[in-house]
C-alpha cells in the first residue's frame, strides 16, 4: 500500500471503522513508513482531544410547540399539496394542448362533424369560408320562435305549479291554525275546572276548619259559651 | 409496542398528526443542537438556528420524497441555516480598531468570552475540563468552514463519509480530503496553543 493510499483511508482508520483486511494493510503501512506513522500518531492525538468535548443538552426552551398546527390540514395545503403532485404532468398537458393549438390556428383549420366522420381542413381562408356556409337566417328565425313559444310554455306550467302550491300550503296552514285554537281552548277549559274544583275544595276545608275552631273554643270556655248562652236567654 | 421509525413518524405527521413531529423533534434536536454548537460556535446562535431548522423542516416535511432519508435531508437543511447565519454574521461584523473584538459581540455569551472571563479570573484553573472546551472550540472556529463542517459531521455526529456526502452534494473522495486537512489543520491550531496529549492526561 502506497502513502497516498493510506491517505484516502485516513479518516475511517483514525475512528476505527475501517473493514479489517484493509485495516491490517494500513497497519502494515504505518509500521514501515517513518512518515506515516508520524502522521497518524498526531492525528490520533487531536481526534482523542477532540473527545473531551461532550455533547450539550437542548435546554427547556428549545422543545418544538408548533402553534396553531393543532387542526388538520387546511384546504389551502390540501390544494397545495395536490399541485405539486400533479404539477409536472399537468404542465406537460397544458403545453401540448398549447402547440395544438397554435398548430391549428396558425394553418387556418376548419373543423367539422357530419354524419359520425371528422372532417378536417387546412389552409382555408376566412372569405373562402363566408362564401360556403349556407343561408342560415330562415332557419335560425325558426329555431328561436320555436325557442321563444317553449320558454313561455315552460314559464306558464311553473307559474300555475307555484299557485298551486301556494293554495295548497295557506290550506294546509289553515287546517294547523284550527286544530291549534281548538287545542288551546280545550287546554283553557280544563284549566279553568280544575281551578273551580281547586276553589271549591279549599272553600270546604276552611269551612270545616271555621267549624273546628268554634267547637275548641266552647270545649275550653264553657264560661263564655254559657255566657253566650246566658245572653241568648 | 415497538418503536416507530422515522418514516412512520413522518407519514402520520402527513396525515394530520403534530404529535408525531413532536416526537420527531424531540428525536432529533439533541443531535442538530450539538452540529450546529461545533459548527456555529457558541450555544445562543445554535439554538436559534435549531429552532430555525425545525421551523424549515415543519414547512418542507410534506414535500420531502424519500420519507427514508430524513435524516440526511434534516443535516442538509440545518448545515444550509449555519453557513447562511455565518455568511451572514460575516457581512454583519464590523472590526474596530480602538476596542478589544471579544467585547463587541452582541449580548450573547459566547465560548469566547467564557474563555477570557476564566483566563482573567482563575489563571490557576487552566487545566479544567470546562476550559478544554473552550480551547477546542476556539480552535475549530479557526480552521476553514467546510472542514470543520466535515470533521463535526464525521466525529461528533458519526456520519459515514458517503452520508456526509449525500448531506454536503459533494463527492464522496471530497469529504475525506476535507477530513484529512481539516485534522491537520487543527493539530496545527492546537499545537500552537500548547496542547498536546499529555498537557491532558494525568
Amino acid at each position: 500500500m502506497t502513502c497516498d493510499e493510506v491517505k484516502s483511508l485516513w479518516g475511517d482508520y483514525l475512528l476505527d471503522e475501517l473493514p479489517s483486511d484493509q485495516s491490517k494493510r494500513v497497519k502494515e503501512h504505518i509500521q514501515t513508513c517513518q512518515a506515516c506513522r508520524a502522521e497518524f500518531l498526531e492525528l490520533k492525538e487531536t481526534i482523542h482531544l477532540l473527545g473531551h468535548w461532550p455533547d450539550v443538552e437542548p435546554s427547556q426552551k428549545l422543545l418544538f410547540v408548533p402553534a396553531l398546527t393543532t387542526q388538520s390540514r387546511t384546504i389551502r395545503e390540501k390544494w397545495l399539496s395536490f399541485w405539486e403532485d400533479w404539477r409536472q404532468p399537468i404542465r406537460w398537458a397544458a403545453a401540448f394542448g398549447v402547440v395544438i393549438l397554435l398548430i391549428l390556428g396558425l394553418s387556418k383549420t376548419e373543423l367539422s362533424y357530419k354524419n359520425g366522420h371528422f372532417q378536417f381542413a387546412f389552409g382555408r381562408s376566412v372569405s373562402e369560408r363566408k362564401a360556403v356556409e349556407p343561408n342560415w337566417e330562415p332557419i335560425l328565425n325558426r329555431y328561436q320562435a320555436e325557442t321563444v313559444a317553449a320558454v313561455s310554455q315552460l314559464i306558464q306550467a311553473s307559474e300555475m305549479r307555484q299557485q298551486k302550491n301556494l293554495l295548497l300550503a295557506i290550506d294546509h296552514l289553515n287546517q294547523q291554525w284550527y286544530q291549534q285554537r281548538q287545542n288551546d281552548l280545550r287546554l283553557i277549559a280544563t284549566g279553568f275546572q280544575a281551578l273551580k274544583a281547586e276553589s271549591e275544595n279549599r272553600t270546604l276545608q276552611t269551612s270545616r276548619l271555621v267549624q273546628w275552631l268554634v267547637q275548641q273554643q266552647e270545649a275550653f270556655n264553657p264560661v263564655h259559651s254559657q255566657k253566650i248562652e246566658w245572653r241568648k236567654k | 409496542m415497538s418503536v416507530l421509525s422515522d418514516r412512520e413518524l413522518i407519514e402520520s405527521f402527513r396525515q394530520g398528526d403534530t404529535g408525531a413531529f413532536n416526537l420527531l423533534v424531540w428525536r432529533w434536536q439533541k443531535q442538530v443542537l450539538n452540529f450546529l454548537v461545533r459548527y456555529v460556535g457558541n450555544i445562543p446562535e445554535a439554538e436559534d438556528l435549531t429552532q430555525q431548522t425545525f421551523l424549515k423542516v415543519f414547512k418542507k416535511l410534506r414535500g420531502l420524497k424519500d420519507s427514508r432519508k430524513f435524516s440526511p435531508w434534516l443535516y442538509q437543511i440545518a448545515s444550509n441555516q449555519a453557513r447562511d447565519h455565518l455568511r451572514h454574521r460575516k457581512k454583519q461584523a464590523t472590526v474596530s480598531l480602538n476596542r478589544p473584538i471579544n467585547k463587541n459581540s452582541k449580548g450573547s455569551v459566547s465560548f469566547d468570552q467564557v474563555l477570557t472571563d476564566s483566563e482573567e479570573r482563575n489563571p490557576e484553573q487552566v487545566l479544567e475540563q470546562n476550559h478544554l472546551q473552550v480551547v477546542l472550540n476556539r480552535s475549530l472556529q479557526e480552521i476553514n468552514e467546510e472542514q470543520r463542517m466535515v470533521i463535526v459531521l464525521r466525529f461528533y455526529q458519526g456520519l459515514k463519509f458517503q452520508e456526509i456526502a449525500d448531506v454536503l452534494q459533494i463527492p464522496e473522495g471530497t469529504a475525506k480530503t476535507r477530513f484529512y486537512f481539516g485534522l491537520k489543520a487543527l493539530r496545527a491550531v492546537l499545537k500552537r496553543r500548547g496542547l498536546t496529549k499529555e498537557v491532558w492526561q494525568p
